[in-house]
């Protein structure tokens, strides 16, 4: 029988309160680098950290020496972030908009379960424009699925919403011009980047606008987010054929 | 500097220009009247017609269709001859003819296919017409078709340089065909020994070249990038193939033009001229290394699209996860924004690592402290023990007391007024500290019954004490009246 000692939770306790830090990396932190070593060499720490992660309704992702220790959280979960996290007070509509909107930056990131699936492939930049491109790109097929007759007028679907937002943020020439702006689909784009690089799944724009993904952002949509979207559009399929 | 003394020289022979000039469109209009003779032949083919059967046939034919193609059949031939037979530009005609008329009789399509050629050759005469370059009209005379002799002696069809000029600009020609009739052009003028002609034709080569190595990479790169949704052998390879014969010939012109120059070099005495064929050389070899490159970037395409392809499909596993772009996304966008709205806290924790809270959830915290326990008395009593009565409290009045007091303000009550008066009274009567509080609540409840709920618990004021009063700073008391 497994027989844990209060260390090896001592141990695991600490890599999840580094695991919940994210932009700590063992690289920058002795203390967590050596965690990430015993938790390697020792199976016990292994199972006592999955123990407290799960216990946490959070799913381990992974663990390495160079991103440290990768969790995801489900919706039950203390950590889970939610919608109120990025707007406290957000209506429906604005919810809707935005987790919408973050599953297009996810697609344009990785398009195809190959680039979220084959570790090897190199990580893949973006440039806002082109996130933006994708988005309108998949409403334009919509409204022409809609012209063709093909999609119910009666639905007020997602795409229409996001549909009558403006394409661009306005340009202000004034101090408040940086401002993430919701109402429009480019400033909504601006505002979850920022979001999704507080939170370390992208890195920062360079120079030239591009933004890299982290390797966070794939094992996130590799074991868990892909899931989850599959499961929502599963469930909503599903509901629509029932009625 | 200037000297203002010096009489300044004039240039002579300079018409100034008119106050009222317009834009100079001389080269647009030139391209545009190219285009009449093409125009032409199918406004006019009525009236080439000598009989009923004709009418019909030529209503059946695009006359314009065959024009052109009878153009671009000459650059064919120029390219790789001298021209093209008559004979055979009719037989190729004809064909044209039974493609777009299947059952025309032989004599027709002969009928039609010399229409065409008497259309582009205008009897060997010119086409006359004139245009307004934006001050003055000028006239323009052209022809598009001229013949020549070939080393045999035969009798062959060549085009005008304008007629190349409008296959190029007028027609939109592709950009390997545009290198070639660019090189056929080169070909012709240095072997004429237009060399100023030549060195611009080289450069127009050379913008060309750039070109069509940009659309081939481009072409290249968006098949790399869709690399999981074409087919190389369908969409790509063929029109890798096709740019691969226009390159090795392509190189082959350019090699003949290079030893032409060479040639010409050798020949030439005049030190400018050897400086012009000299740039001549140096462009065209440029061009020949550009297309050099390409040809090998081409040959290797295939191999790297196919190796991009295979590391994209290696790591193939039983379950495979949905694209996110060609079928997750589109899916959600059809979801009824409420739904989507229901499952926002979903996605959004999927797509984000956890989050320590930095600030209390207040209302998260005051729902658990609504919520009633778990209905679960067996496992509670386990872990808690069986609940117990709670003792009564302590009674903060002695027994009695209250009916002693209640005496006291008999007594009292109407011989002191105030409130104040009998507390002090009770203190000097020496009754404990506890009498003087009982005597406090029982007159404050003679007044304000309400008070009762907000006493101390273990407060004994069960009955009441029956007093009128008078307001006033200190509440003065009275007897009830009977």
């Amino acid at each position: 029988m497994t027989r844990f000692s209060a260390e090896h939770f001592r141990t695991a306790s600490r890599l999840l309160f580094w695991a919940l830090k994210p932009k700590q990396r063992p690289s920058g932190n002795r203390e967590y680098a050596d965690l990430v070593r015993q938790y390697q060499e020792s199976a016990l720490v292994q199972e006592a950290l999955e123990v407290l992660v799960a216990e946490q309704s959070m799913v381990l992702l992974d663990v390495d020496a160079a991103d440290g220790v990768m969790l995801a959280a489900d919706r039950q979960s203390p950590y889970a972030f939610t919608v109120a996290d990025m707007r406290s007070r957000a209506g429906n509509k604005v919810a809707a908009v935005l987790a919408t909107v973050m599953a297009a930056i996810a697609a344009a990131f990785f398009p195809t379960s190959d680039s979220i699936e084959d570790d090897e492939n190199p990580l893949p930049t973006q440039r806002p424009s082109e996130i933006l491109d994708v988005l309108l790109g998949a409403i334009e097929e919509k409204e022409r699925l809609a012209k063709a007759g093909e999609l119910p007028d009666d639905v007020n679907h997602i795409w229409r919403e996001l549909a009558r937002m403006p394409a661009e943020a306005e340009r202000r020439e004034d101090a408040k011009r940086d401002r993430p702006n919701l109402s429009s689909l480019e400033g909504t784009i601006f505002a979850l980047l920022k979001h999704m690089s507080d939170n370390d799944l992208i890195t920062a724009p360079d120079g030239n606008n591009v933004i890299q993904a982290r390797e966070r952002f794939r094992r996130q949509l590799k074991r868990h987010g892909s899931l989850v979207l599959l499961k929502v559009v599963q469930d909503s399929a599903n509901t629509q054929s029932a009625e | 500097m200037f000297d203002s003394n010096q009489p300044v020289e004039q240039p002579q022979n300079v018409t100034p220009a008119p106050s009222t000039a317009g834009p100079n469109l001389a080269v647009q209009l030139e391209h545009l009247m190219l285009t009449a003779p093409l125009q032409q032949v199918e406004l006019n083919k009525n009236a080439r017609a000598r009989s009923l059967d004709d009418k019909n046939l030529f209503d059946r034919v695009d006359m314009r269709y065959l024009a052109v193609a009878a153009l671009e059949k000459i650059v064919d031939h120029m390219a790789i001859g001298s021209g093209i037979l008559e004979k055979d530009l009719v037989a190729y005609l004809r064909e044209l003819v039974r493609v777009q008329a299947p059952d025309a009789w032989d004599n027709d399509q002969e009928t039609v296919a010399t229409a065409i050629l008497d259309g582009l050759r205008n009897g060997g005469r010119s086409f006359s017409g004139s245009f307004f370059n934006g001050t003055k009209t000028v006239p323009h005379d052209f022809r598009l078709i001229l013949t020549a002799t070939n080393p045999n002696g035969e009798l062959v069809f060549k085009l005008t340089d304008k007629a190349i000029a409008l296959i190029i600009h007028a027609l939109r020609v592709s950009a390997p065909d545009h290198q070639a009739i660019l090189e056929l052009m080169l070909k012709e003028s240095i072997q004429k020994g237009l060399l100023g002609q030549a060195e611009e034709q080289a450069r127009a080569a050379l913008r060309n070249s750039i070109r069509f190595q940009e659309q081939i990479n481009d072409m290249l790169e968006a098949a790399r990038r869709r690399v999981g949704s074409i087919s190389w052998v369908r969409d790509i390879q063929p029109l890798c193939d096709q740019a691969l014969d226009h390159i090795v010939s392509t190189i082959e012109r350019e090699r003949v033009l290079l030893d032409q120059i060479e040639r010409k070099r050798m020949d030439m005495g005049n030190t400018e001229s050897v400086a012009t064929l000299d740039r001549l050389h140096a462009t065209i070899e440029n061009c020949q290394s550009r297309h050099s490159r390409l040809r090998k970037t081409i040959h290797e395409a295939g191999e790297k699209w196919r190796n991009t392809q295979i590391s994209a499909f290696r790591s193939r596993t039983a379950r495979r996860l949905p694209d996110l772009d060609a079928d997750i996304l589109p899916r959600l966008l059809e979801i009824p924004l409420e739904a989507v709205a229901d499952a926002a806290n979903d996605i959004t924790t999927a797509l984000n690592p956890p989050l320590i809270h930095s600030v209390f959830d207040f209302g998260g915290i005051l729902a658990m402290l609504a919520e009633p326990p778990a209905e679960r008395p067996a496992e509670r009593e386990a872990e808690m023990g069986p609940e117990r009565e709670l003792p009564p409290p302590p009674k903060r009045y002695p027994e009695g007391m209250r009916a002693a007091v209640l005496a006291w303000l008999e007594a009292h009550v109407g011989k002191i007024p105030t409130m104040a008066g009998l507390i002090e009274e009770a203190a000097k009567d020496g009754k404990p500290i506890e009498f003087q509080e009982l005597v406090f609540y029982l007159l404050e409840q003679a007044i304000q019954p309400k008070l009762l709920p907000t006493l101390p618990q273990s407060t004994d004021l069960t009955g009441t004490f029956e007093a009128s009063f008078v307001s006033g700073d200190d509440i003065t008391y009275s007897k009830e009246a009977p």
